[in-house]
């Protein structure tokens, strides 16, 4: 799985779930961000559903028979800016049905952060060793 | 004191089996070794060897079947004659699909993985097998041998990978020693 995959498959599973972002010119875009090379820019406002995902994941090895287990860890951020909205709820559900491997973690709302959930979808891969070139 | 340099000990992460199919009742011409030095088979070599990506765990056993007798006067004490060489190869690996360079091709297996679950039905399919340590240089411990694929196990652990287990059980002669190979035998790219 790469970052587009990712993207594409959390956009569809989400899809009418997700907020909005109002730009600075007022035009509305979907609230769906790959922070990675950028931040979502500072003068973007999100309202209801905001979902990131980390471009980068994490990843840990395990060495193998002559290859290398590669274990990459997404991150996906479910923010809930309308606290009277039911889609963090609806789109953890779906998140979790399509990743029955992924762990999420609750944040609930308070004076300092909105509601949120932060996935942690595992993704594995066998890749051959790689050598200095000599 | 003596000391054991830590690079004297050889990691499994530079060992490598690659396996190929057998057609018909080809199997390659093996010469064992001589003095602990082993020449690579050429002849009756499958022309596609892959090598098997995703290995957890292996275990080469060599079992032999003796022959145990005794002199009479000897005082009774046993001798024994080795009269069958085996060798086999446990592997324990994850179920792959078919990578060739960077895409996915979801109508096959992984090419090694192939060679492998054909002998879950085929029984009497043959493989060549090759086990190599690396020791440096262009110097290898070569295992090497004719096979048929036996004990297919398939584990599916809900939470984590689908887990094969299975050996390879050798078929007449096999070869095991030192062997001068040029040429870089660990993998840089998906079988293909």
């Amino acid at each position: 799985m790469n970052i587009l995959q990712l993207r594409d498959t959390v956009s569809q599973l989400l899809s009418e779930l997700i907020g909005t972002y109002t730009l600075p010119n007022n035009t509305q875009q979907p609230a769906l961000y790959v922070v990675g090379e950028h931040g979502v820019p500072k003068g973007w406002k999100a309202s209801g559903l905001e979902v990131t995902i980390r471009q980068y994941p994490r990843q840990t090895s395990r060495p193998l028979v002559g290859t290398v287990q590669i274990n990459k860890m997404w991150e996906v951020m479910l923010v809930n800016y309308t606290p009277s909205s039911k889609s963090l709820e609806e789109a953890i559900l779906r998140i979790l049905r399509h990743f029955p491997d992924a762990r999420s973690n609750y944040q609930e709302y308070s004076d300092i952060a909105y509601e949120q959930y932060r996935v942690l979808i595992p993704d594995v891969e066998a890749v051959t060793q790689y050598m200095p070139a000599v | 004191m003596a000391i054991q340099h830590p690079t004297q000990i050889i990691k499994s992460q530079d060992t490598i089996v690659y396996v190929g199919a057998l057609s018909g009742a080809t199997r390659p011409v093996i010469t064992p070794a001589s003095a602990g030095v082993l020449s690579r088979p050429t002849s009756g070599v499958p022309a596609s060897m892959y090598f098997l990506g995703g290995v957890t765990n292996a275990t080469v056993a060599f079992n032999d079947g003796e022959t145990e007798y005794y002199l009479l006067g000897g005082g009774g004490f046993a001798d024994g004659v080795k009269v069958t060489q085996r060798c086999q190869a446990s592997i324990t690996s994850y179920f792959q699909k078919d990578l060739d360079g960077t895409s996915i091709d979801e109508t096959a297996f992984d090419e090694a993985m192939d060679v492998i679950l054909r002998g879950r039905t085929e029984k009497d399919f043959e493989i060549y097998v090759e086990i190599f340590k690396f020791l440096g240089g262009q110097t290898y411990d070569l295992t090497c041998f004719a096979a048929t694929v036996m004990n297919y196990n398939e584990s599916y652990p809900a939470d984590n990978l689908v887990e094969t287990t299975f050996d390879l059980m050798s078929r007449s002669t096999y070869g095991t020693g030192r062997c001068t190979i040029s040429g870089a035998i660990l993998p840089t790219a998906p079988n293909s």
